[in-house]
């Protein structure tokens, strides 16, 4: 069968880990769904760049659980003869907080990935891990590491003294910090790294993109400060 | 590379990628049936370039379920050309030769015209193609009327097909109803091309 999908053992193996040992009902905890890639090997972030295809992960809990939408740690720039992508190489863990209910049970991760290297395979997220609930709740060996990531995810900052304008195909946003940006939602080239000139960052636009867009939302990454998000308006 | 080829890529420089209304840049193609193909041979016609990699899961989803067969179908029983181009280089996913080419079109039951081979990468270059799939079509007087995705879902989920907007099948039965075409640029989306490298 030509068209069967390739499956080699292992391309990438998901796991839930947790903060607790076990959760008290009503307070909150860390959670994560880790995606370990064979080495070399790389999964997307939201915007994939020229290929690939985001992430899809979801952890649910049992009945009367609740856990917060995916929050996407700050990506590689990924650039091969095949394209610039966006994404994360060899392992990967999102985040999640999670509020248990009164009984315990199983945290399930689903999903998919798209897992490449020189070649592109398909990997179903599949995973899970039983919380159980006792009346104060315990935190685990894993705490202090998950806290730590929680942490080290993109912070939100204000973007108000921040401006982006349209200008014959680039996007010149001033204000931005120094630093490598990625783009949320596909609107810039994502061969073009934004060159600096008069102050302000000066983006190819995508051939692709919302061209009505009213607000971009940017992450910044810079080696020693942490990873941030600036939501600008497009003029 | 053919002296042909080699002529189309030094008249036809790759300053930038082809755009809609422009002319859809001329090239030469040796296929998997042995024959061998240029784009000037189908003037007059309508004609469908599909970027494929028989081994890229977003290819697999169109293939796997049907889908990309039944449009070629749906398209060549309208005399529209199709060309499936293979730009995967030699040890890359996806790489044909012409008899692994014609087996897997007699086994998947392709109904495109032609299965052309471009381990060189060279018209992918050309044609800035991106992904697999990427899609184009020529209109009958030689210009691009159409690049872009095969639809608006981009995912490697067979599931997804059902609901989407297929803008080569929406493209293909404007032109062929002497409309403009609603949609004539969209996001290509599927694996990154093997070229040569690394």
């Amino acid at each position: 069968m030509i068209f069967a999908p390739p499956a080699p053992p292992k391309i990438l193996a998901s796991e839930v880990r947790v903060a607790v040992r076990s959760a008290a009902a009503g307070t909150p905890f860390l959670a994560s769904v880790r995606l370990t890639m064979q080495p070399g090997w790389h999964t997307y972030w939201k915007n994939p760049g020229e290929n690939g295809a985001p992430t899809v992960v979801k952890l649910t809990g049992p009945a009367g659980w609740t856990t917060t939408p995916l929050e996407w740690p700050a990506p590689r720039r990924i650039a091969t003869e095949a394209g610039v992508t966006f994404g994360y190489e060899d392992t990967v863990e999102f985040l999640f907080k999670v509020t248990p209910g009164k009984t315990g049970g199983p945290l399930k991760a689903t999903g998919e990935a798209l897992v490449c290297l020189n070649t592109c395979l398909p990997a179903k997220i599949l995973a899970a891990r039983v919380v159980d609930v006792s009346a104060r709740g315990a935190d685990g060996p894993e705490a202090g590491r998950l806290a730590n990531l929680a942490a080290a995810l993109p912070d939100t900052v204000d973007a108000k003294t921040l401006t982006a304008t349209r200008k014959d195909g680039t996007l010149v946003v001033t204000g931005l910090p120094k630093g490598t940006v990625f783009d949320f939602d596909g609107l810039l080239d994502p061969t073009d790294v934004g060159k600096e000139s008069g102050g302000a960052r000066h983006f190819k636009l995508s051939a692709y993109g919302d061209v009505k867009a009213d607000t971009i939302k940017l992450l910044v990454t810079a080696p020693g400060i942490g990873p941030r998000i600036f939501v600008v308006p497009v003029k | 590379m053919s002296p042909l080829l080699l002529a189309t890529l030094l008249v036809n420089p790759m300053v930038s990628a082809p755009t809609v209304g422009a002319e859809a840049p001329a090239f030469t193609l040796p296929a998997s049936s042995g024959k061998t193909h240029s784009l000037s041979d189908f003037r007059g016609k309508v004609v469908v370039l599909e970027w494929v990699n028989p081994g890229c899961p977003f290819v697999v989803k169109h293939y796997g379920s049907g889908n990309m067969q039944n449009l070629q179908k749906w398209a060549t029983d309208q005399d529209v050309v199709w060309l499936s181009i293979d730009s995967s280089a030699p040890g890359k996913q996806g790489y044909l030769t012409a008899g692994d080419g014609e087996k897997l079109r007699k086994e998947a039951k392709w109904n495109s015209t032609a299965l052309l081979l471009d381990p060189d990468g060279k018209v992918g270059k050309l044609y800035d193609a991106k992904t697999t799939p990427h899609m184009y079509v020529i209109g009958k007087d030689g210009k691009l009327a159409y690049v872009g995705g095969i639809d608006d879902k981009p995912t490697a989920s067979p599931s997804d097909i059902p609901g989407a907007r297929n803008h080569v099948k929406e493209a293909l039965t404007e032109i062929l109803a002497g409309k403009a075409v609603t949609v004539p640029v969209a996001k290509p989306y599927g694996c990154g091309v093997k070229y040569p490298g690394k």
